[in-house]
C-alpha cells in the first residue's frame, strides 16, 4: 500500500530527474556543437589565426596558420610555443601582452612595427612587421591581437589573426624599382628627352638635354618650350607635330635642324617626338633630341679618310705611270747620247721621237688629272663630229698598225656641227679608241684580226652619238662596277686608271650620257650621247 | 764576231733602247714585236740569248717562255725576262712563275735564267748578259 502511495512520487521524481538530465545533456550537446561550430569556423577560415587561453597556452591553431608558419596545430596546442615561428628566441608576443594588459611593454616592443589600437575591438592592437624567417623570401605580416572577455568583462583569452601582405609589398618594391629604372633610363639616355604636360609645361628634361642645350633642368622644369627654343623654332616644331611633313600627324620622325644652345651656338640635332593622347585628348608631348655633332664629326672624318685613301691610290697610280714614262725618257736620252757619240743623225731623230712621245704622254696624264680633279664648264664651240673622229683615228693609226688592229670609221652623212668642248671630247674619244685597241691586243686573243669601228649618227632626241666598237677581249663582270672609278686598271702598268673616269666626267659636264655593253671574248661597245642644248645648268 | 741577242717586246721604243745599249757593247741584235714573231725568230735566227718582255700582245712572255723551255732544241738558250711587274704592282715575279708553273718538277724548266726590271738599267743588263754568255 505504501509502495503504491510512494510510487507516483518517485516516478515523478525519476521522470523529472530524467527530464532534467536530458535538458542538461541537450544543453551540453548544444554547447559542444557550438564549440565545434566555432572551432570549425576558426580551423576552416582562410585567415591564419590562433587562440591563447588565460594561461597563455595555445588552444586553437588553425590550418591557415599551419600553412603560414609551417608549425602544425598538433605541436602547438597546449604549449606556449606560439612565439616560435616568428622570433629566434622566446619572448612575449603581442597576444601575451594584450592578455596581461601590459600597455607599456606593448608600446616599447611594437611601436617600431607600426603599432595602432584597433578601431573595431576594444583593447585589441594591431601591428605589421617583416619576418625574415617566415617562408622562403620572408613574409610581411599584418597581425591583430584581440582579447576574448567573459560576461564579467574579464579577459579569458586572446585571438590573433594574420594577414600576409608580402605580395603587395613586393609589387610596391617592383614598381619602385621600375620607376627608378625608367628614371635612370631617361636620365642617362644619350638622347635628350623632354616632355610636356597638357598645359605645355616641361616636366621632364634629362641630363642629355642639359648637355645638348646648355640649360640646367632647374631653369627649364615648369616652363614652356619657349624657354629653350626661339619662337620661330617652337613654331617649326608645332608645325612638324600637327603637319605630316615629318611622319604622320602627331609624330615627328627624324627632323634635322639646328637649335641654338644657351650660349647661342648652333647645334645640329635630329628631332623625333610624339604627342601624348589619353582618350583622344591631347595630354602632352615627348621629344627626343639626338645630338648630331659627333655623328657629323665622324662623317667628316670618314669622308676625310676616304679622300686620303683615294689620294693615296691616285698617287700610287700616277707614280707607276710616270715611272713608265721616265723609263721611256731615260731610254730616249740614252739613245740620243749613243747616236751623238757615233754622229748618227738618223738615230738622234729616233731618240728624239721617243722623248717627244713620252713628253706627250706626261702632258696627257697631267691634263687628265686636271680635268678629273676640277669642276669645269665645257668651252663650247661648233665642232664637226666626223672630223673630230678622223683626227683621233689619225693620232692612233701608228699604234693600231703595230698592234695589228684595223681602225675603221663609220660616219654619218650628211653631218652638222654640234656644240661641244672640242679638246675635252677629243680627249674622251682618244681614251675610248685607245682602250679599244688595248682590248684587242693586250691578251692577244684576237690574234691580228683586231677591229675597232668608230661610228657617228644622230638618234632621236640627241645631237650626236659616238660609238666605239671593238672585237677585243671584253670586260669580266668584276671589272664592270669599277671602270668609272678612278685609278682602277686592268692593264697593269700600262694604264693609269684615269681614262674612263675622265671620259665619264667630260660627258657628264656636257649633260650627255656614256654607257657600254661588253661580252668576255667577244668585245665591247662604248656609246657617248651628247644633247642638243647644254646650257650648263 | 759578236753574239746574237733576240729582243722580244711590243714597244718599239723599248726595242730601240735595248738595241742601242747592246750594239754599243758589241752585240748583234734581232727584234720581234710580239710573242708569235718571237717564237719564229728564236727558231730562225738561232740567238745566243733572248730578252723577253712579260706583257705582250699575241702570246704573253710567260706562255712564250713555257714554249721555249718546253722545246728540246730551244731550251738551252738563256732567257732574261724584262718586266715592269715586280716593281710596279708589287707582284713577286719569281714566286708568280713558280706558282703558275704547277708541278714541282716543272718549276725548274720554267724559270728564266735572269730578270731585268723596267726601266732597264744599262749596266745591270750588260752585266747579266755577259754573265749568261760566258757560261
Amino acid at each position: 500500500m505504501m509502495d503504491t502511495f510512494r510510487s507516483p512520487y518517485s516516478e515523478r521524481l525519476e521522470k523529472e530527474v530524467a527530464e532534467r538530465t536530458g535538458e542538461l545533456k541537450a544543453s551540453q550537446e548544444e554547447a559542444l556543437r557550438q564549440k565545434h561550430y566555432a572551432e570549425g569556423i576558426i580551423s576552416g577560415s582562410p585567415i591564419p589565426m590562433f587562440v591563447l587561453d588565460r594561461h597563455h597556452k595555445v588552444t586553437y591553431w588553425n590550418r591557415a596558420c599551419e600553412r603560414l608558419t609551417g608549425f602544425s596545430g598538433k605541436e602547438m596546442i597546449g604549449t606556449d610555443n606560439h612565439w616560435m615561428p616568428f622570433y629566434p628566441q622566446k619572448r612575449p608576443v603581442l597576444a601575451d601582452l594584450v592578455m596581461e594588459g601590459d600597455i607599456a611593454t606593448i608600446h616599447s616592443l611594437y611601436d617600431s612595427m607600426n603599432l595602432r589600437e584597433s578601431s573595431l575591438v576594444e583593447g585589441a592592437y594591431e601591428a605589421e612587421h617583416y619576418f625574415p624567417q617566415l617562408g622562403r623570401e620572408g613574409t610581411h605580416l599584418y597581425f591583430n591581437a584581440a582579447p576574448i572577455r567573459d560576461d564579467l568583462g574579464e579577459i579569458q583569452g586572446v585571438i590573433v589573426t594574420y594577414q600576409d601582405f608580402s605580395r603587395i609589398v613586393r609589387m610596391g618594391q617592383e614598381l619602385r624599382r621600375r620607376e627608378t629604372l625608367v628614371g635612370r633610363l631617361i636620365q642617362n639616355s644619350i638622347d635628350g628627352i623632354l616632355a610636356t604636360d597638357e598645359t605645355g609645361r616641361i616636366f621632364l628634361y634629362n641630363r642629355a638635354c642639359e648637355d645638348i642645350l646648355g640649360y640646367g633642368s632647374d631653369e627649364i622644369l615648369g616652363k614652356s618650350y619657349t624657354a629653350i627654343f626661339s619662337r620661330q623654332m617652337t613654331k617649326k616644331v608645332r608645325k612638324a607635330f600637327y603637319g605630316e611633313a615629318f611622319g604622320p600627324k602627331g609624330k615627328i620622325i627624324n627632323m634635322e635642324l639646328e637649335v641654338l644652345n644657351r650660349q647661342g651656338d648652333p647645334i645640329p640635332v635630329r628631332f623625333s617626338g610624339t604627342l601624348l593622347y589619353e582618350k583622344k585628348k591631347e595630354v602632352g608631348s615627348v621629344v627626343f633630341i639626338q645630338d648630331l655633332r659627333e655623328i657629323l664629326r665622324l662623317q667628316r672624318e670618314k669622308a676625310q679618310a676616304e679622300r686620303l685613301a683615294a689620294i693615296g691610290q691616285t698617287v700610287a697610280g700616277v707614280a707607276h705611270y710616270i715611272k713608265n714614262i721616265l723609263g721611256g725618257l731615260k731610254g730616249g736620252s740614252y739613245v740620243i747620247n749613243s747616236a751623238m757619240r757615233k754622229n748618227d743623225m738618223a738615230l738622234v731623230g729616233r731618240g728624239w721621237q721617243m722623248m717627244e712621245k713620252n713628253i706627250d704622254q706626261i702632258t696627257r696624264i697631267v691634263m687628265d688629272m686636271l680635268i678629273y680633279s676640277k669642276d669645269r664648264k665645257p668651252q663650247y664651240e661648233p665642232v664637226n663630229p666626223n672630223t673630230l673622229v678622223m683626227e683621233v683615228l689619225e693620232l692612233l693609226r701608228e699604234r693600231a698598225r703595230v698592234s695589228k688592229v684595223s681602225l675603221v670609221p663609220d660616219l654619218m652623212s650628211p653631218v652638222e656641227t654640234v656644240p661641244m668642248d672640242k679638246t675635252a671630247i677629243h680627249s674622251a674619244l682618244l681614251n675610248l679608241v685607245s682602250n679599244a685597241i688595248d682590248a684587242c691586243t693586250l691578251e692577244g686573243i684576237v690574234g691580228g684580226n683586231g677591229l675597232v669601228t668608230v661610228k657617228t649618227d644622230r638618234p632621236e632626241g640627241w645631237a650626236i652619238r659616238f660609238q666605239v666598237v671593238d672585237n677585243g677581249m671584253g670586260m669580266p663582270e668584276e671589272a664592270r662596277d669599277k671602270i668609272f672609278t678612278g685609278f682602277f686598271s686592268t692593264k697593269g702598268y700600262k694604264g693609269t686608271g684615269l681614262g674612263l673616269p675622265v671620259t665619264q666626267k667630260i660627258i657628264k659636264e656636257h649633260g650627255g650620257e656614256i654607257s657600254y655593253e661588253s661580252r668576255v671574248g667577244e668585245g665591247t661597245t662604248f656609246t657617248i650621247l651628247l644633247p642638243f642644248f647644254t646650257s650648263g645648268s | 764576231m759578236g753574239k746574237n741577242i733576240l729582243i722580244i717586246d711590243d714597244d718599239p721604243d723599248v726595242i730601240l733602247y735595248l738595241e742601242t745599249i747592246l750594239r754599243d757593247h758589241g752585240y748583234q741584235t734581232v727584234a720581234a714585236r710580239n710573242g708569235l714573231e718571237g717564237l719564229e725568230k728564236t727558231k730562225s735566227e738561232n740567238p745566243d740569248l733572248v730578252l723577253l718582255d712579260l706583257m705582250m700582245p699575241h702570246k704573253s712572255g710567260i706562255s712564250l717562255l713555257a714554249e721555249l723551255k718546253g722545246d728540246e732544241r730551244l731550251k738551252g738558250i738563256p732567257v732574261i725576262m724584262v718586266t715592269g711587274v715586280a716593281g710596279e704592282t708589287g707582284i713577286d715575279l719569281e714566286a708568280f712563275l713558280k706558282r703558275s708553273s704547277g708541278k714541282e718538277g716543272e718549276r725548274h724548266a720554267l724559270n728564266p735564267e735572269g730578270y731585268v726590271e723596267k726601266p732597264v738599267d744599262p749596266e745591270k743588263l750588260l752585266e747579266l748578259v755577259s754573265k749568261l754568255m760566258d757560261r
